[in-house]
């Protein structure tokens, strides 16, 4: 017991120890000017449709900053998800890991300060033939606004006027798109839109005017096994919505292959379908894009592959 | 048998002078802080009662007409006067009249002066109760909590209405155990500038109930005579006069005077859901998360201060239980009630959790109090440990508060000016916080990180995405010449050069909008605390 009297003194001990536990953690992290001078290595590293990540996640925006564009293209940074995709390059501080990859294979492993840069190789990758997102152009691509009966073009432009609402607002519409004539959110183009997890997914904007069916015919197709896509909405703006559901119906050259019907609280969704029977064809892709007549506002971005 | 000892004019001094030396250390820190976007809406706010002073000195008792009540008044009427009309007081003398502070610092001066208030009076009351070195270090383990130093700085009401529960209480408490007129008097005087200050004091009552519940028990329990009237005058001061100095002193209330109470209590009441992250989740509607208030408080509280809580109320429990001090439990339980209030509408799941810990900063000084009492039983046992040499109380004393007040004192230091970034050893720092998925910042007050950058960027004449920076507190950054006086902010994407982005995961998409419209996912500049990105900037190619 006597013994005991001595944990007193654990308090200001305790005291002493956590002042030396906040000085080491606030000294820990690399600070900007180590992901600054990383740049090279991770340049040198990095391959043409292999994706950065970085782990621990928040720490993204600092290597961004710190590496530029150049090691971040848009579509690798708001890919629809990992398994179509071959291998990453990760960029690991303070010991962590790329969760979504972890079954992936570490490859290459290399300590660059208090970084550790590993090439992480994926078991089995979804191969894709074609992505409908590298094709959203007027030599590949063709749209049209159907209501009333009536069908009108909607012709391709990059002089269109960029908007964005800010945080409550429309997400932000490209320069580049198909105009259709009304209301301003019917187009066809690239944007990116936040999942449920509140991370970017790049995808073509395709919002089902009232009353009418949203159409685009993708040329020359290389078919493959199967179509694989997301369909999504900004979560932020939707994730309490109970509007009618948005339904993608997907054709070729006239033959229907399936529908995929969105609904809004579901984030970033999956879907595929079969085309095990034009392997090998290249052939037109219809999509339309449409929502009950009674829903006046409806927002809807896809991504679409063909697999191998 | 009584405890207590009154204070000497050494105590005052002492309270002064650690209210005082708390006033400049916020004061010297205040202009690398940048302004939050509530700050923005009572800045404004305050410009309108400044321009009713104007009235007031013009047209006399024509600026209390219901037409100049209405209109000087109405502005963020979902929030009593009173600190709305010491920042406008503040920022017409000490930056109109006499320029000695900046626009936003006069603005801030009467939030820091209410902080300094608390430290004081912290230090009294822990002073009175557990003595002169349990009064320092409760006062100090305040002021050392490195949220309460944020919010001490703003032009806001939280550290304010901390500073009204804690003074009321401390005078409440001498009134039920003296009721003398003039101290009845003061604590209803008291509570009616408390709710003048803000809603928290809705629950103040209540608490006086439970306090009062907590005292008779122990009467009867020791077979102690009853303190004072059986209904306390104190208790019928507060309850009588506080509303009608409130009615007084909120001229907003003078017209249509049901249905404006009934739209405050409705405001708050049923108050819109911000978003928050804990945990890695975002959480925008009901239910929301029951461990939010212990978690923060664990994640943000000095270790050392929680410790020395846990064995102050140790030693509180102790003392009911061995000792007939009714005196002393008068004051502890007000102590006790203070923190469980503070923090009982957190129990429901319906209660909003947007605010992050500034929603139950009123428990803070009862906390200090408390942890006061652990400091002063830990101090009695480490110096039996001593040999006998060394154990003069003076050494003792300040070795002691001085190993114990050191992390806190450090930790606070250097969370400034990133205070809702800050996170204590126990998560792992500002970066074990961001692995888990605390929140990292909110109200967009982080621009004040960037303001060299964006001045030495932005084009002449250029407009700046201000993201989650209030318009008002953009002017404020302009007004004090943190920002080029030709630089507009704006909400509009589009029209800009520069966008900001205060991170938060709802608001992501706000940057990917910044990406798709200008065609880069590269910040130029990032503010970053302790290694973690909190506010990034982009610069249209």
């Amino acid at each position: 017991m006597r013994k005991l009297r001595y944990l007193w003194l654990a308090v200001p001990g305790l005291g002493l120890a956590e002042l030396g536990l906040h000085v080491w953690f606030a000294t820990r992290t690399p600070r900007i000017d180590e992901w600054r001078a990383l740049e090279t290595a991770v340049l040198a590293h990095k391959r043409a449709g292999e994706p950065l990540v970085v782990a621990p996640a928040w720490a993204e925006p600092l290597a961004r900053e710190a590496f530029g564009d150049r090691a971040f293209p848009l579509d690798e940074l708001a890919r629809a998800d990992d398994a179509s995709m071959p291998s990453l390059l990760e960029v690991s501080v303070l010991g962590a890991r790329y969760e979504p990859a972890r079954n992936f294979r570490v490859v290459s492993e290399e300590h660059v300060g208090r970084f550790t840069l590993r090439r992480l190789q994926n078991p089995a990758p979804v191969r894709v033939r074609f992505r409908f997102l590298d094709h959203v152009n007027p030599s590949d691509l063709r749209v049209t606004l159907t209501r009333g009966g009536v069908t009108v073009p909607c012709p391709y432009t990059d002089h269109a006027l960029p908007t964005a609402g800010g945080l409550h607002g429309e997400v932000a519409f490209p320069r580049a798109r198909f105009a259709c004539p009304d209301p301003e959110r019917t187009f066809v183009g690239v944007t990116v839109i936040d999942d449920q997890t509140y991370a970017p997914r790049r995808c073509i904007w395709a919002a089902p005017p009232p009353g009418g069916v949203l159409s685009l015919a993708f040329r020359a197709v290389p078919f493959g096994s199967a179509l694989r896509g997301f369909g999504g909405l900004s979560y932020f703006l939707f994730r309490d919505s109970d509007a009618p559901p948005v339904t993608l119906a997907l054709a070729s050259d006239g033959a229907p292959l399936g529908s995929y019907t969105h609904e809004d609280a579901s984030g970033w969704h999956g879907f595929s379908f079969s085309t095990a029977p034009f392997t090998g064809q290249s052939r037109g892709v219809e999509l339309g894009v449409s929502a009950p007549d009674e829903a006046p506002d409806r927002h809807f971005c896809f991504a679409l592959e063909a697999l191998e | 048998m009584t405890g207590q000892k009154p204070l000497e004019r050494l105590d005052a001094r002492i309270a002064v002078g650690l209210g005082g030396g708390y006033l400049a250390l916020l004061l010297s820190g205040v202009h690398s802080l940048g302004y939050t976007r509530d700050e923005g809406f009572y800045a404004y706010a305050a410009r309108v009662l400044e321009l009713w002073f104007e009235l007031v000195r013009e047209q006399g008792f024509a600026a209390f007409s219901r037409v100049n009540v209405d209109h000087f008044f109405g502005v963020n009427h979902e929030h009593p006067v009173l600190m709305k009309f010491l920042f406008a007081l503040s920022h017409r003398s000490f930056h109109e009249r006499w320029p000695i502070f900046e626009s936003g610092t006069a603005l801030r001066l009467p939030g820091m002066l209410m902080a300094a208030l608390a430290v004081g009076v912290i230090y009294c009351w822990g002073r009175e109760t557990a003595g002169r070195a349990a009064g320092v270090v409760s006062a100090l383990l305040f002021a050392f909590m490195p949220r309460v130093f944020f919010h001490a700085h703003l032009a806001c009401f939280d550290v304010a209405v901390t500073s009204m529960w804690l003074v009321t209480s401390y005078a409440y408490v001498h009134a039920f155990l003296r009721p003398r007129v003039a101290s009845v008097l003061g604590a209803g005087v008291l509570y009616g500038l408390f709710l003048d200050t803000k809603h928290n004091a809705w629950i103040f009552p209540f608490a006086l109930l439970a306090h009062l519940a907590c005292v008779r028990i122990f009467e009867r329990w020791r077979r102690l005579p009853r303190s004072g009237t059986r209904v306390p005058w104190a208790l019928l001061g507060v309850v009588g006069i506080g509303p009608c100095v409130l009615f007084l002193c909120w001229p907003w209330l003078w017209f249509d005077t049901g249905a404006r109470l009934l739209e405050w209590f409705h405001f708050h009441l049923a108050h819109d859901y911000y978003n928050m992250e804990f945990l890695g989740r975002t959480y925008w509607k009901p239910p929301m998360p029951r461990l939010y208030a212990p978690v923060m408080t664990l994640a943000t509280v000095p270790l050392v201060t929680l410790v020395l809580f846990a064995l102050g109320a140790f030693e509180i429990a102790r003392a009911i239980r061995r000792e007939a001090d009714a005196e002393r439990w008068v004051h502890e339980s007000a102590w006790l009630v203070g923190l469980g209030a503070s923090y009982a509408p957190w129990l429901s799941t319906d209660t909003p959790i947007f605010g992050g810990t500034k929603h139950w900063l009123t428990a803070y000084p009862f906390l200090c109090l408390v942890a006061g009492r652990g400091f002063a039983l830990v101090r009695s046992h480490v110096a039996e440990l001593l040999p006998e040499k060394w154990r003069d109380p003076r050494l003792v004393t300040s070795g002691l508060a001085a190993t114990l007040l050191a992390g806190p004192f450090a930790m606070t230091l250097h969370s400034h000016p990133w205070g809702l970034t800050f996170y204590t050893p126990l998560v792992g720092g500002a970066p074990g916080a961001a692995s888990l998925g605390l929140n990292r910042t909110f109200w967009g007050y982080t621009t004040g990180a960037l303001v060299d950058t964006i001045d030495a960027l932005a084009p002449e004449h250029a407009t700046i995405y201000i993201h989650d920076t209030a318009a008002q507190s953009f002017e404020l950054l302009k007004e004090d010449g943190r920002l080029r006086s030709d630089l507009s902010g704006t909400l509009a994407l589009p029209l800009s050069k520069l966008a900001l982005y205060h991170h938060e995961p709802h608001m992501r998409r706000v940057e990917y909008e910044t990406w798709v419209l200008y065609g880069t996912v590269a910040p130029v500049a990032m503010g970053s605390y302790d290694g973690v990105p909190v506010v990034w900037l982009y610069e249209r190619p």
